[in-house]
């Protein structure tokens, strides 16, 4: 890296850090940011401080929002006897997409890897089995990925919530085992909502 | 570019880039072999059910620049059962991270491999995962040269063991009544927990199920088969934290 200036190898160095960026594309984005008008570039800049500020997790489902309770879990319209356990705010982007979806959420953070040393504390399960205390659910539908640790931590979750008297289903008609929810299109989701099985 | 084809089990699997799937594959030949396969978490992809954690399979690899690739997976068997069971999937994950520990890169072992796989279809059909689990743990313990010694103390050979045998991990084996006096903090064995344990290691991996025990003596086992484990690899880990997470959950 020693063949940049400064500037330039502190960018790639910083580009490099962001998820699926390597040294190739790192070095590309880093001379197109040189390349563009200033303003883009400080657009981009505030964009990020901005996100970065204003953006912080719903202290009752998990999902990332503006606003502390977000807009889902305060809109009267939507059922609030059914909630979809996801584990990534950006699965429930993906669920809101196919508009079938008219319940709550709830955001893991993350699913139990059992080889990796995540375990059911390190995600957010007491935070659901709190909400579901209160009685109002009625069913759980668990959207977790479709491979083995979207599996465990769904069988884990049934677990824990069957004897509460809550119905539990797992979205899976369509969803190829081993997949990653967000690589699915909208219909296959939107069919895998409707085509929920009993846990 | 050196290209192989070889027969292997996922140990592990990791994500990486957009949608890249690295997977660690226990192979008789080669032993631990680390290999990408591009665009494996795709509902397309051609990878997808073959390079998911326990599947067993034939793996064609190229050598890369700074990683293996997988250019062709065929799979063999997917072990449903593991993955759709809670429990049998928490044991599952368990031996093969022990197996990931326990192995080295470029040490293959035969032996090692086609007991690795009779466990792996022995633990979809059982009913008994826990027995079959130990057992699974002091063959293979056996296999790599760590076999607990249980017939005589470890420390002064002495081969009648009056009332009061111990576990010492430090020794590998049991350790008499005198002996234990060296070492603090060992925990008492049973006879029956002995009798079980070479029981295991004699008999059958499809013929497990049929032994009978007890819940104390099963927990003893368990208790000692991997305390010798863990003190033979140094670490306690962490697909362990799981296991008991889901035995001991209400
Ligand atoms: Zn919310
Ligand atoms: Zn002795």
């Amino acid at each position: 890296m020693s063949r940049y200036v400064q500037p330039m190898a502190d960018l790639i160095e910083q580009l490099m850090r962001l998820p699926s960026i390597g040294p190739k594309t790192a070095q590309r984005l880093a001379f197109h940011i040189l390349k563009i008008p200033k303003e883009n570039v400080e657009r981009l800049a505030d964009a990020l401080i901005d996100a970065k500020n204003k953006i912080i997790s719903c202290s009752v489902c998990g999902n990332i929002t503006e606003q502390d309770p977000c807009s889902i879990c305060t809109d009267d319209r939507r059922d609030k006897t059914l909630i979809a356990v996801v584990e990534e705010s950006k699965d429930v982007i993906l669920l809101e997409r196919t508009g079938e979806f008219h319940g709550l959420y709830h955001v893991l953070g993350g699913a139990i890897s059992p080889m990796d040393g995540i375990g059911p504390d390190d995600i957010s399960i007491s935070g659901l089995l709190k909400r579901l205390s209160h009685g109002t659910v009625k069913e759980v539908i668990i959207a977790t990925d479709p491979n083995i640790e979207g599996e465990a931590t769904s069988m884990y979750l049934a677990r824990l919530i069957k004897p509460l008297d809550i119905k539990v289903t797992r979205i899976a008609h369509g969803l190829p085992v081993g997949g990653d929810l967000e690589y699915a299109d909208e219909v296959t989701i939107a069919r895998a909502i409707e085509g929920r099985r009993e846990l | 570019m050196a290209v192989f084809t070889t027969e292997g089990i996922i140990l592990k699997t990791q994500n990486i880039g957009e949608a890249d799937r690295v997977c660690t594959i226990y192979s008789p030949g080669k032993g631990k072999i680390r290999a990408v396969a591009k665009g494996a978490r795709r509902p397309k992809s051609r990878f997808i059910s073959s390079t998911q954690v326990f599947a067993y399979g034939d793996f064609q690899i190229f050598s890369g620049k700074s990683l293996d690739g997988i250019s062709q997976a065929q799979l063999k068997e997917a072990f449903p059962r593991l993955h759709d069971d809670l429990i049998k999937l928490a044991y599952a994950g368990y031996i093969v991270e022990l197996i990931d520990k326990m192995v080295g890169e470029g040490a293959g072992d035969q032996i090692v491999f086609n007991m690795l796989l009779a466990y792996m279809r022995v633990l979809s059909e059982t009913h008994d995962p826990q027995l079959v689990t130990v057992a699974f743990e002091i063959k293979i313990a056996t296999v790599l040269g760590y076999r607990p010694r249980l017939g005589s103390c470890s420390q002064c050979g002495k081969k009648r063991l009056g009332p009061g045998i111990f576990f010492s991990p430090e020794s590998g084996g049991v350790v008499c009544k005198e002996c234990s006096s060296n070492e603090f903090g060992l925990s008492r064995v049973s006879r029956g927990a002995l009798r079980l344990l070479e029981a295991l290691l004699m008999a059958e991996f499809a013929k497990i199920e049929r032994i009978k025990a007890n819940r104390e003596t099963r927990r003893e086992i368990e208790k000692l088969i991997r305390t010798h484990l863990g003190y033979r690899l140094n670490q306690r880990l962490r697909s362990l934290d799981f296991l008991d997470a889901v035995i001991n959950a209400p």
